[in-house]
């Protein structure tokens, strides 16, 4: 493609997604009173107690509490609402907005785990077991729930008018930030990228290509299997998008995001790509077996993975839902995170290692698009400098 | 098998068994042609291989038949897979590594 018209549309790629960002932003501005004209049809009178909580008669003149919370699910805040009878009761449990990915979901509700608080006093909530293989986003739930019926019995307008005695000392789980075990996982991802980059130095000693398998192998074995800390384009999302300031399960794939785009952009190498990725790891030691070379390259395909990438990035972040944006097998391969589909892509993509070199890597990752932007706008704005002899 | 007969399900798995010396033989064949030799206990390891594989696909559609398809598929997907990754690793070691 001509290469003019490559970096017009290099520039103009920017406006939608800086579309999506502010439209995304201002989409979550004022939404409570919307919502409760959705779940409470025919509603009068919305009186708003707070920012988080709200009194409306129901269509059968009876007062009705609104209290709204969210806690850090996997992809960020769960925001729930609880609906409160005058008998101090969980008349309702309205999810309004998670990140986390369907298949989770799709889970707990199938267990329904939401139905276990109908009909619970909200001066007394017994929570659940959480759903097993969804325990993080089941967690969140659950705790989101005794965060929304606390701040309705704590709140002094409330107390007096459903007669709800003072409360002292309730513990209630906060977002936690940073426990040992995520620090244990930024300071592995540190130290991959540390060593990666110095296996891509000139002066390195050792033997490159030895070295690189195993930084590959121990990559493969910590961010893939036991920690599952690759990032996506969800993670990308996430970054955008501005969700990961309200908490996320784990800042470890976003680290290594912001580590990877500080190396392109300071090295111009990508050395996760090259180094680090375990889903590449895993096709190039597969290719190993038949010593295959790499596809061969391809114009369309190249662009029809850019505008996907950015159409799905601009999407995702206009909702501000990271799981929008999860179309890699890569949650998949490692943790079966992920719909059947994704285990198919997953399948496909490995058995196509024996034919081809990286295949998902060179033709079909979002990573690469996303990296080669980044390269461009570095080249854009500090062009290099030409030596004469 | 064949449920409701007396002799096809006898006659089916004869010539099932037939076949399975066909597949050797003509393994023995297609690896001559290429100008390769390949030693008789590396042939029986591919052929149990195989006939894994095979087993692995039986399985899996037995599951879907029993309605249980995503399971069936899941199944041929986990255990399929590394079957056959090993299958090309050791016609490759076996077959093409070696010179004539």
């Amino acid at each position: 493609m001509n290469t003019k018209l490559e970096k017009y549309i290099g520039i103009l790629s920017i406006i939608p997604l800086i579309f999506s960002i502010v439209l995304g932003f201002l989409k979550e501005q004022n939404t409570s009173i919307k919502l409760i004209q959705e779940f409470i049809p025919n509603s009068k009178n919305i009186l708003h107690y707070t920012d988080n909580i709200y009194k409306v008669i129901a269509e059968n003149n009876l007062p009705l509490y609104i209290s709204f919370a969210s806690h850090v699910g996997y992809s960020g805040p769960m925001q729930l609402a609880i609906i409160a009878n005058q008998e101090k009761k969980i008349d309702t449990v309205v999810l309004i907005k998670s990140p986390d990915t369907k298949p989770y979901l799709d889970k707990i509700l199938e267990n329904k785990l939401p139905n276990h608080f109908l009909n619970q006093s909200i001066t007394n909530i017994i929570p659940p077991d959480a759903v097993s293989g969804a325990t993080i986003s089941s967690n969140a739930i659950i705790h989101a729930v005794e965060k929304a019926s606390h701040n309705l019995i704590t709140n002094n307008t409330v107390q007096q008018e459903l007669a709800i005695p003072q409360q002292h000392n309730q513990n209630i789980k906060q977002n936690a930030i940073f426990s040992s075990s995520e620090l244990y996982k930024l300071g592995i991802v540190l130290f991959l990228f540390l060593s990666a980059f110095w296996i891509s130095t000139k002066n390195f000693k050792y033997n490159k290509l030895k070295s690189h398998y195993i930084l590959a192998g121990l990559s493969f074995v910590s961010v893939g299997i036991l920690f599952s800390m690759q990032f996506s384009l969800s993670t990308i999302t996430l970054l955008l998008s501005g969700i990961w300031k309200n908490g996320i399960a784990s800042y470890a794939p976003l680290f290594a995001l912001i580590l990877a785009i500080l190396c392109v952009v300071f090295t111009k190498k990508n050395l996760y790509c090259s180094h680090i990725c375990p889903f590449g790891t895993l096709q190039e030691g597969i290719s190993l077996i038949t010593h295959c070379s790499m596809p061969p390259k391809n114009n369309f395909i190249k662009w029809i993975t850019r505008f996907f990438t950015l159409l799905i990035l601009c999407f995702a972040i206009y909702y501000a839902i990271p799981s929008y944006a999860t179309y890699e097998p890569f949650g998949k391969t490692f943790n079966m995170i992920g719909s059947f589909t994704l285990f198919v892509l997953s399948i496909a993509v490995i058995l196509s290692s024996l034919i081809f070199k990286k295949p998902w890597c060179h033709l079909l990752c979002p990573m690469t698009p996303f990296f080669d932007y980044i390269l461009f706008w570095r080249k854009l704005l500090t062009p290099s400098k030409k030596i004469k002899e | 098998m064949f449920p409701g007969s007396t002799m096809i399900n006898s006659l089916f798995w004869m010539i099932l068994g037939a076949m399975q010396i066909l597949i050797i033989a003509g393994g023995y064949a297609w690896i001559k042609h290429l100008g390769k030799t390949i030693k008789n206990w590396q042939m029986a390891i591919l052929y149990i291989l195989f006939a894994l594989i095979c087993l692995t696909i039986g399985a899996g559609f037995t599951l879907a038949g029993e309605y249980e398809s995503q399971a069936g598929w899941y199944f041929i997907g986990f255990l399929g897979l590394p079957q056959l990754i090993i299958f090309v690793f050791l016609i490759n070691r076996f077959v093409f590594s070696k010179k004539v």
